[in-house]
C-alpha cells in the first residue's frame, strides 16, 4: 500500500512537472503559435517569399530617359522584382558623360543591335523577350515588360500571379479587345508572360515560316499577334469587384474619367471612374512621371499610417 | 500482544504518514487541475494577452481609438474652391478628424448655383461676418479659433487649422499628439524661426493648438489691452504673435531621425530639394531632401492640388500592398 501511494504521488508529481514545463514553454511561444495559425488561415501575402512566383522585369527605355525616369524606377519599384533589367539602345557616341556614367549604376540587359527610336519598340521588346528566354528561362515563372513611365506595385503583381499557372500559355495585362483576335494588352500598363508563353514566343521566332514581325508596327499589338500564332491567350485581370488591376493611364485619369475617345472603343471591360476605377490590389499605372513615382513610393512603402484601425474608412 | 501494540503505535505513525501522503496527493492533484485549467484558458486567450503586452510595451497606434486625442479640424477656404479643393478634402481626410469644419465666407449673391448647392453637403462653421479675400485670413482664422473655443472647447483636446490645399494624415497627427499634453500652452506645426519671437508655424502645413493654447487665445482676444490683431498681416504670423502674448510656445515636431512631420510644401518639393534659398533661411531646422525630407509618420503636406489629394488618399488608404514584408525596402 505504501508502495502504491508513493507511486501515485510520484506519478502526480511527474504530471505536474510535465504540465508546468509545457505551460512555460507554450507561454513563451505564444507569438509563433498565433503567427503559425494566421499563416494557415490566410492570405498568401503574409509569407510571400515562400509562395510567391519569381518575376523578371524588363523595362524598356532609352538613354535620354536615364537620369530621370530610369533613375526613378531604379530607386523605387525596379528592385522589387526578383530581377530587373533595363532594355535600351546603348550608343555612347550619342550619349552625354552623365548618361554614360549612370549606366554603370543600373542593370542593363546585354542585348546587341537594338535600334533606337520609338519606331523600333517591337524590335526592342522582341529582343528583350528572346534574351530573357535564352538567359533566364529556368530562373523565373513570369516575365514582365514595362515602360520607364510605368509604376508597378510588384507585391500586388506577385500576389495576383501566385493564383495563376505559369505552365499555361497565358498572359496578363490591361485588356484591349480590338485589332488582335482575342485582344491584346496595353504596352504601357505592363504585361506579363508565363514561362510557357515565353517558350512559345521563342519557338515562334525560331520558326522560319512565322508571321511574327521582328520590328515595325506597335510593340504591344505585334507581340500579341505573335503570341496568338502559338495559341497564347490574354487572361482576365479584374478583381472580385470587377475593378481593373492594370491601368493604361495614370490614376488621376482613370479616377477622373479623363478617357481619350479611342480608349472607349478599345477597352475590353467597361471604363469605370471614381472608387471603381482601380482595385485595392492594383498592379500598375502608366504615364507616371518621375516625381509621381517617388511620391507613390513614399506613400506606399514609407509612410506609416497603416496600423491605425480608423484607417479602414 | 507485541504485535498489537506494535501495530497500535505503528498504526498511529502510519496514520500520520497516510494523512500526510493523502494530503500531498490531493494537493498535487489540485495543482495539476489548476495548471491544466490555466494552460487551457491561457492558450485560448493568447491573442488578447499578446495585444495587452503590446499595449504595455509599444505603440499607442495599435489601439489608438482607446488612447487617441480628440481633434477638431478647421479648414480655411472660400466658395470659389468649393467644387474642387473642398470637395477633395471632404471626400478624403476631412472626415478622419473627430470633427471638421470649413471656415468660409458665405455670400450667396457672389456664388454660383453649383457652389450654393454644394455648400449643403459640407460642414461649414456657422461663423458670421467673415470678410472674403486673401487679405483677411487673419480674421478668418481668428474667428475660427474663437468659434471653436465657444462651441467646442470641452469636446476636443487639439484644434487644428489647415488650408484647403493641405493634405493631412490624420492618424499620424493623432499618434503624434497622443503623447503631448493638451493642458500645456503649446502648439505644433512646421517651425519657422523668423518674424515672431520664439518662432511660428507655417500656416499651410497646418498647425495644432492644445486646449490650453486655445483657452489663452480666447483670453487674449477678450482682453481690451491685447495687441493681438483682429485682422491684417499674415495669418500664421499674427496668430503666433497673439499666442506669444499669453506665453504659448511652439513645440518641436521632428521624428526620432530628425525628419520633419509637417511640411509647408508638397512632397516633390521637399524630396527633390528644389526650394529657393530664401525659404531655407526661414526654417528652424535645416532643410533636408531625399529620404530625409519626410518622416515615416509624416503628418502634412501643403500645395497639394485636388488630383494629388485623391491620389495620396488612394495610395495611403485603399491600395493594399501593405502587409507584404518585402515592402519594408
Amino acid at each position: 500500500m505504501w508502495f502504491q501511494k508513493r507511486s501515485v504521488s510520484t506519478g502526480l508529481a511527474l504530471t505536474c512537472l510535465i504540465l508546468i514545463t509545457t505551460f512555460y514553454v507554450a507561454f513563451h511561444t505564444n507569438e509563433s503559435y498565433i503567427e503559425s495559425k494566421t499563416n494557415q488561415l490566410d492570405n498568401v501575402t503574409i509569407h510571400p517569399e515562400l509562395l510567391s512566383p519569381r518575376v523578371l522585369c524588363l523595362i524598356l527605355t532609352t538613354p535620354k530617359y536615364f537620369l530621370d525616369r530610369v533613375k526613378a524606377v531604379n530607386d523605387t519599384w525596379g528592385p522589387r522584382c526578383d530581377r530587373y533589367l533595363f532594355v535600351t539602345d546603348y550608343t555612347p557616341q550619342t550619349m552625354t558623360p552623365e548618361q554614360i556614367n549612370f549606366t554603370q549604376q543600373i542593370p542593363i540587359a546585354p542585348i546587341q543591335n537594338i535600334t533606337p527610336g520609338y519606331d523600333h519598340l517591337t524590335q526592342k521588346t522582341t529582343l528583350a523577350f528572346l534574351f530573357a528566354y535564352e538567359k533566364y528561362f529556368n530562373d523565373f515563372d513570369w516575365f514582365v515588360k514595362a515602360d520607364d513611365d510605368t509604376y508597378l506595385i510588384v507585391e500586388n503583381l506577385k500576389a495576383f500571379l501566385s493564383q495563376q499557372n505559369a505552365s499555361e500559355p497565358v498572359t496578363f495585362g490591361y485588356n484591349f479587345k480590338v485589332i488582335v483576335p482575342k485582344g491584346y494588352h496595353s504596352g504601357g500598363a505592363s504585361y506579363v508572360l508565363s514561362r510557357e508563353s515565353l517558350r512559345r514566343f521563342y519557338e515562334a521566332h525560331k520558326d522560319p515560316t512565322s508571321t511574327c514581325l521582328k520590328d515595325g508596327g506597335n510593340e504591344d499589338i505585334e507581340i500579341a499577334r505573335c503570341l496568338r500564332t502559338k495559341d497564347v491567350y490574354p487572361g482576365q485581370s479584374l478583381d472580385k469587384q470587377n475593378r481593373e488591376l492594370f491601368h493604361t493611364l495614370s490614376y488621376t485619369d482613370h479616377f477622373r474619367g479623363n478617357f481619350p475617345d479611342w480608349l472607349k472603343k478599345y477597352a475590353e471591360n467597361p471604363l469605370q471612374t471614381g472608387d471603381n476605377c482601380c482595385s485595392d490590389q492594383t498592379i500598375s499605372f502608366h504615364y507616371i512621371d518621375p516625381d509621381k513615382i517617388y511620391l507613390m513610393d513614399f506613400l506606399l512603402y514609407k509612410t506609416r499610417s497603416r496600423n491605425v484601425s480608423q484607417r479602414k474608412k | 500482544m507485541a504485535n498489537n501494540s506494535g501495530v497500535g503505535v505503528g498504526t498511529f505513525e502510519n496514520n500520520k504518514q497516510t494523512v500526510f501522503t493523502r494530503l500531498l496527493s490531493i494537493g498535487l492533484a489540485l495543482t495539476c487541475l489548476i495548471l491544466i485549467t490555466t494552460f487551457y484558458v491561457g492558450s485560448h486567450t493568447n491573442i488578447s494577452y499578446i495585444e495587452f503586452q503590446k499595449i504595455k510595451l509599444g505603440n499607442v497606434a495599435i489601439h489608438s481609438e482607446l488612447l487617441s486625442p480628440r481633434v477638431l479640424c478647421l479648414i480655411v477656404t472660400a466658395p470659389k474652391y468649393f467644387l474642387d479643393r473642398v470637395k477633395a478634402v471632404n471626400a478624403t481626410w476631412g472626415p478622419r478628424c473627430d470633427r471638421y469644419f470649413f471656415i468660409t465666407e458665405y455670400i450667396p449673391q457672389n456664388m454660383t448655383l453649383q457652389q450654393i448647392n454644394f455648400a449643403q453637403q459640407i460642414p461649414i462653421a456657422p461663423i458670421q461676418n467673415i470678410t472674403p479675400g486673401y487679405d483677411h485670413l487673419t480674421q478668418k482664422t481668428t474667428l475660427a479659433f474663437l468659434f471653436a473655443y465657444e462651441k467646442y472647447f470641452n469636446d476636443f483636446d487639439w484644434f487644428v487649422k489647415a488650408d484647403d490645399d493641405t493634405y493631412l494624415i490624420v492618424e499620424n497627427l493623432k499618434a503624434f499628439l497622443s503623447d503631448k499634453n493638451p493642458s500645456e500652452p503649446v502648439t505644433f506645426g512646421y517651425n519657422y524661426k523668423v518674424h515672431v519671437r520664439r518662432g511660428m508655424h507655417a500656416g499651410g502645413a497646418s498647425y495644432a493648438l492644445s486646449r490650453e493654447s486655445l483657452r489663452r487665445f480666447d483670453e487674449a482676444h477678450k482682453d481690451p489691452n491685447s495687441t493681438c490683431l483682429k485682422d491684417g498681416g499674415g495669418e500664421d504670423i499674427e496668430i503666433a504673435r497673439c499666442l506669444r502674448t499669453k506665453d504659448v510656445y511652439p513645440g518641436q515636431s521632428l521624428d526620432k531621425q530628425n525628419r520633419e512631420l509637417f511640411h509647408p510644401l508638397n512632397y516633390t518639393a521637399h524630396f527633390s530639394g528644389n526650394i529657393n534659398t530664401t525659404f531655407g533661411k526661414m526654417t528652424e531646422h535645416p532643410l533636408q531632401s531625399g529620404d530625409n525630407c519626410c518622416g515615416d509618420k509624416t503628418i502634412s503636406f501643403h500645395y497639394v492640388d485636388p488630383d494629388q489629394i485623391y491620389l495620396m488618399d488612394f495610395c495611403l488608404y485603399k491600395l493594399r500592398s501593405r502587409d507584404v514584408p518585402q515592402r519594408q525596402k
